[in-house]
């Protein structure tokens, strides 16, 4: 088990190593006057020579190169090219925000989805299960965008159930945050519930049918014993793989529904440093993404092992 | 004349008593007489005065804003200039904390460099200006209490205001305005065009004197918020050091905390000059666009929001109970260039084609919904005195138009339109797409966010190699001009070989004029220069002012007071709830 | 078929098990003639399957509307100019938007945007992602071992972003645009296409057809390929319902088809904010004709999947 761990993380050091590098392709091949691009069209050459300088871009692309992998791997990435502010400063706080959107929209989604996947799987071909199933492909059918901008006319604007901006201020309390993150969250929750749901549907109705949950019927187990024992273990693998995926997504990649609300999550703080070519930003931003995915498939994994005493575990080949 | 009158008159220099002759002569109405007095530096209640001895009707100093003149979609009109929310009398309630939607600060808070509004916002709300903004294009007194020139405007005296106190705590003196100056005067600095450094002198703690580089009979403008880099800092100041890393000013508010992601919070002045205000504290809450604070403001997340667009802004302008949007009539514009030196543009026949090509008036109701007024190919607006009404208006003939791209060769021309994304800008390059297809062109689109259009309209200033422009812009598109009091801006730095210059447009004749008109010291003066102006960008045209924008600004029925000037600016130390 | 397909074929296909091979019980190998046999059964079945019929009817209306455009639209969906703003009515059944055009005209010929780009771009994607996924499953060792963290690493890029930063720099052409989905699919699909290759590279006929003498290629392309070809087919469905999603996400943020052009996303970006004045035309059928595509899409990925899960 250890040995396994070990592995799986001397892996994901090996991965982030390559998003580093892929980050430091993208951006070098990208064409762009770095300099030029801080101090604005009217600055003089010689300044925007000499910042270019004090960043380093005159130096050859493997020293660069160098420089970049020694930001990421001590985690210190410098200043933000627009704000002058230390990279860290605005990215953590942002993973901060971030987080407590994902996990709120969890809490939101994950029980009634399996529970309605649960549902639609035991009833399966019936009128529940196929309201169940088509609403699910409706919900994460509709762009998130989409969903958040009506809900935000909907709770925010008409009913000022929730808030329009959904920074909530420092120093609130949980109970005042949830006012501010609630709407935002159940947009998230929204578009994952159709994913969920159907996920779990597929992954009771396959171990239904499966060997196990066959002899363990003919043996005489009634139906919800069947069912605790050992269809959900082996049926929620699926969903937990695709909630452990998700969550790296949450943190990056909700830019919609960030932008809708306003929030300052670490998605909408990668769209504005694409924008401005803050590439300090984006870096830090982006690995911080990617360690988030790396432990949440981790862990993922780590817990279908737990559940499903017949996966083995093995680094993969 | 009166002897009242005459008293009044020869107890001032010429540069005044040439603006009392205007009110006098009829050449100025009211209006104009008090924004060119302020200039100038005609006190208010002397302002009062002359008025009374002309035998004006209305012998008030100042009027606030008229209000309450409301068209259909509820929105109230004032002109050139900052405006204020229609004040409530009296029913202001104490304390509060007043959230403002703004811009995102797109650099760091530094008061000399920045370059965006967003950045402006916070900088300007702790620092202050020698002169403020006033009724319409008018000046106000703020740090400088009085100000006068010497005869012949090249000597400005400003008297400072005695009392005020930094935030930090020390006195303000004249030691801090000389060192301001002195950094604003260095090459390259936003002054460095009228002073030089050494040129500011102080005589006293209170008096300081500018001796400017050239005449100039209207020199306030240049150090009051339409020239935003221009706050006063602390005499030991270092340029460099940012508003949050030094929260300091003599401003009605001062920083508490800063965060470029979310918010910038500031608490009351209590030793405000100005008084103690009546809100307890003032928050800026970023967003990136329109409609987040649109959204912000209806659903009670902002009270306050700047630069709304008609088309988006809907939701405010359809529901003047619960807002009050206020229009404000002025110079800010809308400007199609073309690059006159090299590429498509070079034959003025294919400019004027496309100039012909608009139906203004079509693109004013759609855009702007009514709310601007139709433009003429010069970027002097009709809200200025010296605006020459006698210049013919261009209108659309597509017949001439076709007929001016054939004899051009240029016949079907197609060609890439680069355009910001920037409130209804989009919208205008759409509607002008359209109406150029009717003249048999095909013009291609390119809409990008503001974050990387710039480099579209002028990539590179190179003021090295002569003449002086813009390198590696785009030879046709549209970008955005901000109000301003008077045109300078825009003549130096768009049309006259400045480091707006996209149309790369070299004209000596115009440049000739504009130096005409920047000598001139008196509104008389100024007419016969203005109007070469006119005439010679008309004809040239090598921009197309398609329209002089309404600027919009919109605040929550309860919210009276704030004094916005479309700069980034939010003048809050009147401001407050109504009861 | 075997508990993993249900894995690697589901609708969130960025999903597999990451570094955990279920253990897959071996299914008795099939000869080619009863593959074909079957394969043509499959497709008979999923013909039938009422999801199958919907998803195409759909399909086939905004395919319609994207060939023929302007010539079945009843406005000129650019030029065409009237009141802005007007509520649906039998004049302009989708109402107008707020320089005066036909919403109903406008969303029509959206549907060409969206379509020349997304399934060219789905289909871009998993061939490559074939191709990448049948080295990785087939040859596997080095060379899945380094495959397999690039595409780990690729899963890890927050996809939206990166495609943002391309087109913003390279600039927002239709190529630009299907060129960076193609790209941003490749990994998934090839970690699909390896799973289910591993699954089959230890069965019979590929060890007999190695004993046999048959080049590497050959065996991938003519043998395992038409094997794996179920999770394929589905997974180029899938995708293709997620290119509409990605395309219409730029073009909500930005980094679209230049105006005037009536990109669905767009219009729902320029319009959202005026749902609160009532105004919600403007961007309830745009955005309704993002989520009926991606539906119809759905709909038919369903049907294949479910067919060539059960047999």
């Amino acid at each position: 088990m250890s040995r396994y761990l070990l592995r799986r993380l001397g892996s994901a050091v090996i991965t982030l190593w390559l998003l580093a590098t892929i980050v430091f392709v993208v951006v070098s091949v990208l064409p762009s006057n770095v300099g030029r691009q801080i101090l604005g069209p009217f600055a003089p050459q010689e300044q925007v020579d000499a910042l270019n300088h004090r960043l380093g871009f005159d130096r050859p692309i493997i020293i660069q190169y160098l420089q970049s992998m020694r930001r990421v791997f001590t985690l210190n990435f410098g200043e933000s090219y627009t704000s002058g502010a230390p990279v860290n400063d605005v990215i953590f706080p942002a993973l901060w925000r971030s987080g407590k959107l994902a996990l709120l929209a969890f809490i939101m989604t994950i029980p009634v989805s399996i529970l309605a996947g649960i549902i639609a799987a035991r009833r399966q071909d019936k009128l529940s299960d196929r309201a169940i199933v088509n609403l699910g492909l409706a919900t994460s059918s509709i762009p998130e965008f989409v969903s958040a901008a009506v809900l935000l006319s909907i709770f925010c604007v008409h009913w000022k159930l929730g808030k329009a901006f959904a920074n909530p201020p420092d120093g609130a309390t949980i109970v005042q945050q949830l006012q501010y993150l609630w709407v935002p969250a159940l947009a998230m929750a929204i578009t994952y519930f159709g994913y969920l749901a159907r996920m779990t549907r597929a992954g009771v109705i396959s171990a239904q049918h499966s060997d196990y949950a066959r002899t363990a019927t003919m043996k005489g187990m009634s139906s919800s014993q069947v069912m605790r024992r050992h269809i959900m273990r082996n049926a929620l693998a699926p969903t937990i793989t695709v909630i452990s995926v998700q969550i790296g997504y949450l943190f990056g990649g909700i830019i919609g529904v960030e932008r809708v609300f306003n929030y300052s999550g670490l998605g909408s703080t990668m769209l504005i440093a694409v924008g401005k070519r803050d590439i300090p930003v984006l870096q830090g931003a982006v690995l911080l993404v990617g360690i988030i995915y790396m432990f949440s498939t981790l862990a993922a994994d780590l817990l279908i092992a737990a559940l499903n005493p017949r996966v083995r575990l093995e680094v993969s080949k | 004349m009166t002897e009242k009158l005459d008293q009044l008159r020869n107890s001032v220099g010429p540069l005044q008593q040439d603006v009392i002759d205007g009110l006098a002569s009829g050449s100025l109405n009211r209006r104009s007489f008090l924004v060119r007095g302020s200039v100038v530096g005609l006190s208010a209640a002397f302002m009062g005065s002359v008025l009374a001895a002309c035998g004006s009707d209305d012998t008030s100093a100042p009027a606030t804003t008229a209000g309450g003149s409301g068209d259909t979609s509820g929105a109230t009109e004032t002109t050139a200039g900052a405006t204020e929310t229609t004040a409530a009398a009296g029913g202001i309630k104490e304390g509060g904390n007043l959230r403002i939607a703004a811009q995102r600060p797109g650099s760091e808070l530094d008061p000399i460099s920045m370059d965006n509004l967003g950045s402006y916002t916070p900088v300007v709300t702790a620092f202050e200006y020698l002169c403020g903004p006033g009724e319409g294009a008018a000046l106000a007194p703020m740090l400088a209490t009085e100000w006068t020139p010497n005869d012949d405007g090249s000597e400005w005296t400003f008297k400072l205001r005695e009392g005020v106190t930094w935030h930090s705590g020390g006195a303000f003196t004249s030691a801090d305005v000389v060192a301001t100056m002195d950094r604003l005067s260095v090459e390259g600095g936003k002054l460095a065009a009228y002073l030089a450094p050494g040129s500011t002198t102080a005589a006293d703690d209170f008096t300081v004197t500018m001796k400017l580089n050239t005449p100039d009979g209207q020199f306030p403008y240049n150090v009051c918020h339409w020239n935003p880099q221009t706050v006063i800092t602390p005499a030991d100041y270092v340029a460099g050091t940012t508003l949050d890393k030094r929260p300091d000013g003599t401003g009605a508010f001062k920083l508490d905390s800063y965060d470029a992601a979310t918010t910038a919070k500031f608490s009351r002045n209590d030793a405000y000059w100005g008084g103690k205000p009546k809100l307890e504290s003032l928050e800026f809450i970023f967003s990136d666009d329109i409609a987040t604070q649109v959204t912000g403001l209806q659903s009670g997340a902002a009270d306050v929001i700047v630069q709304l667009s008609v088309i988006g802004g809907e939701a405010i302008l359809n529901n003047p109970e619960q807002f009050t949007v206020t229009a404000i009539r002025g110079a800010a514009h809308r400007q199609l260039w073309m690059n006159v030196r090299e590429g498509t543009f070079t034959d003025v026949n294919v400019r004027t084609a496309i100039a012909l090509a608009f139906d203004r008036q079509a693109l004013v109701d759609t855009a702007l919904g009514g709310k601007g007024d139709v433009g003429n190919d010069h970027p002097i607006a009709p809200v200025y005195e010296f605006f020459d009404a006698g210049l013919a208006q261009r209108e659309r003939d597509v017949e001439q138009a076709k007929s001016l791209l054939d004899a051009a060769g240029k016949a079907g021309l197609a060609i890439t339109m680069h355009v910001p994304k920037l409130q209804e800008i989009p919208q205008l390059a759409e509607l002008m797409q359209s109406q150029l297809k009717d003249i048999g062109m095909d013009v291609t689109l390119n809409v990008e966010s503001t974050d990387t259009f710039y480099d579209r309209w002028c990539k590179v200033y190179d003021s090295k190699t002569e003449p002086a422009g813009c390198d590696g812009g785009e030879e046709f598109g549209i970008v955005d001009y901000g109000n301003r009091g008077v045109p300078d801006v825009y003549l130096v730095k768009a049309y006259a070989t400045g480091e707006w210059n996209s149309a790369h447009y070299l004209s000596a004749d115009f440049n000739t004029a504009v130096k005409d008109y920047q000598a001139a010291l008196t509104l008389d003066d100024r007419k016969e220069p203005v109007s070469r102006i006119q005439k010679i960008a008309n004809t040239d045209v090598p921009y197309v002012i398609p329209y002089f924008y309404n600027g919009l600004f919109a605040t929550a029925a309860n919210v009276t007071g704030v004094v916005a000037t479309g700069l980034g600016h939010y003048y809050c130390d009147k401001a407050g709830f109504t009861a | 078929m075997s508990e993993s397909d249900q894995i690697e074929g589901n609708p969130e296909s960025m999903v597999s098990t990451p570094a955990v091979d279920v253990i897959i019980p071996a299914t008795p190998p099939a000869g080619p003639s009863e593959r074909r046999a079957a394969r043509k059964e499959n497709w008979r079945l999923i013909r039938r399957r009422p999801s199958f019929i919907v998803g195409n009817i759909i399909a086939i209306v905004w395919v319609t509307c994207a060939i023929l455009g302007t010539r079945i639209t009843p406005h000129d969906p650019l030029d065409f100019r009237a009141k802005p703003h007007l509520s649906p009515s039998s004049d302009f059944w989708f109402g107008t938007d707020k320089t005066g055009r036909d919403v109903l005209s406008r969303v029509m010929a959206g549907a060409r945007d969206v379509l020349k780009i997304a399934p060219p771009a789905a289909l871009l994607g998993v061939l490559f992602g074939v191709i990448l996924g049948m080295l990785m499953g087939y040859i596997g060792k080095r060379v899945d071992i380094i495959l397999s963290r690039i595409v780990e690493a690729f899963l890890a890029l927050p996809v939206v972003l990166i495609a943002l930063l391309a087109i913003t720099t390279l600039g927002n052409s239709s190529w630009v645009v299907l060129g960076v989905v193609a790209v941003l699919f490749t990994p998934v699909v090839a970690r699909t296409v390896r799973s289910a290759v591993l699954a089959e590279r230890d069965l019979d006929y590929v060890t007999s057809a190695r004993l046999r003498g048959e080049s590497k290629m050959f065996i991938m392309f003519k043998e395992v390929l038409p094997n794996v070809s179920g999770p394929i087919v589905v997974e180029l469905t899938v995708r293709i319902g997620y290119a509409v999603f990605a395309i219409s996400t730029l073009s909500f943020l930005g980094a679209g088809p230049p105006p005037p052009s009536p990109d669905w996303g767009a219009q729902v970006s320029e319009g959202f904010n005026s749902i609160s004045a009532g105004i919600w035309w403007t961007t309830f059928f745009p955005a309704a004709a993002i989520a009926s595509l991606v539906i119809a899409v759905n709909l038919i990925a369903d049907a294949v999947q479910s067919v060539l899960e059960a047999s």
